[in-house]
């Protein structure tokens, strides 16, 4: 059945109607009002971030900056909008920053890279900026935003660092110190350029292998051994031991270790430096070759003049003395004052042969051949009593039938010279007692003396500054002996010097 | 008879052979026979001429004098000999009456002393140049009691090997170490050890210890506490 709306009806429905359309108003106006709200917060958020942001079209004139961006650049909106942003690059950089803007496209809008910009004074700052391209309803581009930063800072610590990493790379690899990282294994886990071309080695056969591969024996030992202390101390200082190179050359260096431990404080690496000191061993065995050479030469040629004095000017003397007192032999009629006259002669000519011989026998022992160097030794500490007062005791002991070389006899007997010398100049001693034991396979002296002793370091650095011979002499000796010597020394109680040297000869 | 005293002259100095000459012209008893400048040739001529007298220098460019001396009494006991030396040092004059010689005169003193010299010694006496007998003297009374010091002299006695053992003992290693140091059997240090003991009159480790210590074989530290 169609029955027709009432009028009641049809009013109902629109009034429905009319209050349906109001009600969609009063949402499109709150639509709006929210719109409206979104917006300004969203302009202000932009506007207050610390980034810079800007906007620009495709050729680069600037649409809208942020106010960090008028902040930074020292412009207002109105000066920089309808500017090109292109013209706050330096030239040289902006061909590249646009072509990296061009890449952008639909499927990859976005893209960051990092130039120059010139700021407000005038100098080159580096920046940072993320651009991305907006597409109109073709897909052509109708504008950028892009955001950025001042990076200038990090860029120079980058560089700085870098530029430290690089000398620091430098420094390790190239200092003259070899060094060389190796974990509680003792395998090489790093090591510098140095001590791989001192050892000839490539790193590939250095890296991963053990260091006992590459040092003596007896230095392998000596490190076992220095481990306890290594763990207890943390390091080990200046200490020496011997790398072996690949052709087998033994490298002479002074060893200095530190430990490095994990937050636990578990040691997980040591880190070594090895010195080369084989050129400074080279100069110290030459040093020490010359002056043995030096103290041989000097022997030699004391003993030369000695014995010329000795055997060919005093005994020229002799014959002269001997001449003038013969020389009125068989002749009858000599004055007086003639004889007088010649007794002089003869008195001044024994004179001169007494001078002559007290020099030869000071330049070199008397007779060492002949009489041998125990008497030879006794004789002179018997000269020395009478000359010093101080009471010598000499006791050989074992010496009978021994026969050593020349050179070792001169040099023994300047030993206990050189010894008593220096007791009679410093010690201030009243009694000294030299032994000489033959003690098989070495021979021993002692000098020992009851003065008043001195600190050996201090005396030793002294005499090294001074100019004298002394203790060095000494020293000299006791190496071309290849004995050792031990000096001991306490104040008021005298010095005790030992030196004992191998004498290889079986007794008869 | 009235025959001279035959003196054969040692020496490698011409002039000097000459001045001796000229002084023992002044003794008519005495005759120089001989003359030579070497070692070898001096004994050479000892040996020929067996000369009563041999006038010796302790520096021949060939030998020592005291070999020279030596060789002359082995091949002719009868020949005295003088020696005539450059060397004032009593130890040689020691060495020189050691070898036989029966006296002594300083070079320079010759003209003095020569001929005294040559008397005594071809009497059968014993003779020093005054110019040294002073020294010897002295030395011979100062020394004496020194160079007795019995433990030295019985120390010269042991061998090599016996040395070397005594040593390592005195460091306090015990036989077994010491035979294992040297390469040699337990027992033969042992027997080494004993025949030290002997030769030193010691008695036990102790004393082995002390006397290696008196001696400077070992070090005792006394300043040690």
């Amino acid at each position: 059945m169609s029955e027709k709306p009432t009028f009641e009806e049809m009013m109902q429905k629109m009034i429905q109607r009319i209050q349906e359309l109001e009600r969609s108003e009063i949402r499109l106006k709150n639509v709006e009002k929210d719109l409206k709200e979104s917006k300004n917060r969203y302009h202000a958020l932009i506007e207050d971030m610390p980034a810079l942001i800007c906007s620009y079209l495709p050729d680069g004139e600037i649409t809208f900056v942020n106010r960090s961006y008028c902040e930074y650049f020292d412009r207002t909106f109105d000066d920089l909008a309808g500017s090109n942003f292109l013209s706050l690059i330096p030239e040289s950089e902006q061909k590249g920053v646009m072509d990296n803007i061009l890449t952008l496209t639909v499927e990859s809008p976005t893209m960051s890279h990092e130039h120059q910009v010139i700021s407000p004074n005038g100098n080159i700052r580096w920046h940072r900026w993320t651009n991305r391209a907006l597409f109109d309803d073709q897909g052509k581009v109708s504008g950028y935003q892009s955001v950025g930063e001042d990076i200038t800072e990090r860029k120079q610590a980058e560089e700085e660092l870098k530029s430290l990493k690089e000398k620091y790379e430098d420094l390790y690899n190239n200092a003259p110190t070899m060094y060389l990282s190796v974990d509680t294994r003792r395998i090489i886990t790093e090591c510098n350029n140095t001590i791989l071309n001192k050892l000839g080695y490539a790193r590939d056969e250095f890296i991963g292998k053990s260091l006992h591969e590459f040092i003596t024996e007896e230095s392998a030992a000596s490190m076992k051994k220095d481990f306890p202390e290594l763990l207890r101390m943390g390091k080990i200082h200046g200490v020496d031991r011997q790398l072996v190179a690949k052709n087998g050359t033994i490298i002479d260096s002074i060893l200095s270790v530190t430990m490095e431990y994990d937050e636990h404080g578990n040691p997980i690496k040591t880190r070594a430096t090895f010195e080369d000191i084989s050129e400074r061993k080279r100069a110290e065995d030459q040093i020490h070759n010359l002056s043995q050479m030096l103290m041989q030469a000097q022997e030699h040629e004391r003993k030369v003049i000695s014995c010329e004095l000795h055997d060919c000017i005093a005994q020229n003397l002799s014959s002269l003395k001997i001449d003038s007192d013969t020389i009125f032999d068989n002749q009858r009629g000599i004055p007086d004052d003639l004889k007088g006259k010649m007794a002089k002669h003869s008195k001044l000519i024994e004179q001169t042969i007494q001078t002559v011989r007290d020099l030869s026998y000071g330049l070199h022992p008397p007779g060492l051949n002949e009489i041998g160097i125990v008497q030879t030794i006794s004789q002179y500490v018997e000269d020395f009593t009478e000359k010093t007062g101080v009471e010598v005791d000499f006791t050989p002991a074992g010496m009978d039938g021994l026969k050593p070389d020349h050179n070792m006899e001169i040099n023994l007997y300047r030993l206990v010279q050189e010894g008593l010398n220096n007791v009679g100049k410093h010690a201030d001693a009243g009694h000294v007692a030299v032994k000489l034991i033959a003690a098989h396979p070495n021979i021993i002296l002692r000098i020992e003396d009851d003065g008043k002793g001195f600190d050996i370091q201090a005396r030793e650095e002294a005499l090294f500054s001074e100019k004298r011979m002394g203790l060095r002499s000494m020293k000299e000796r006791v190496n071309l002996l290849q004995g050792r010597m031990t000096i001991q020394s306490r104040p008021k109680l005298g010095t005790k010097m030992l030196i004992k040297f191998p004498f290889s000869r079986e007794k008869k | 008879m009235n025959s001279k005293k035959r003196i054969l002259i040692v020496d490698d100095h011409p002039l000097l052979r000459e001045g001796l000459k000229t002084i023992i012209k002044r003794d008519t008893r005495y005759e120089v026979v001989g003359e030579a400048a070497t070692g070898h040739q001096g004994f050479k001529l000892a040996r020929k001429l067996k000369p009563e007298l041999a006038i010796v220098d302790m520096a021949l460019p060939d030998q020592t004098g005291i070999e020279l001396i030596h060789n002359i009494l082995k091949i002719s006991p009868e020949t005295r000999v003088l020696v005539v030396s450059m060397h004032s040092k009593i130890d040689y004059i020691v060495k020189a009456f050691q070898a036989g010689a029966m006296g002594y005169v300083v070079k320079e003193s010759a003209a003095d002393m020569l001929l005294d010299g040559i008397d005594h010694v071809l009497k059968g006496n014993y003779f020093m140049d005054t110019s040294v007998s002073q020294k010897v003297v002295r030395k011979l009374a100062g020394l004496s009691p020194k160079k007795t010091v019995a433990s030295v002299v019985d120390y010269d006695a042991l061998t090599a090997r016996e040395q070397e053992v005594m040593a390592l003992l005195a460091q306090g290693l015990s036989t077994s170490q010491v035979a294992e140091k040297l390469f040699i059997s337990p027992k033969t240090v042992e027997n080494h050890r004993s025949n030290i003991m002997r030769k030193l009159g010691l008695h036990s480790t102790f004393e082995l210890i002390r006397y290696a210590a008196k001696l400077g074989l070992i070090d005792i530290d006394l300043w040690k506490k």
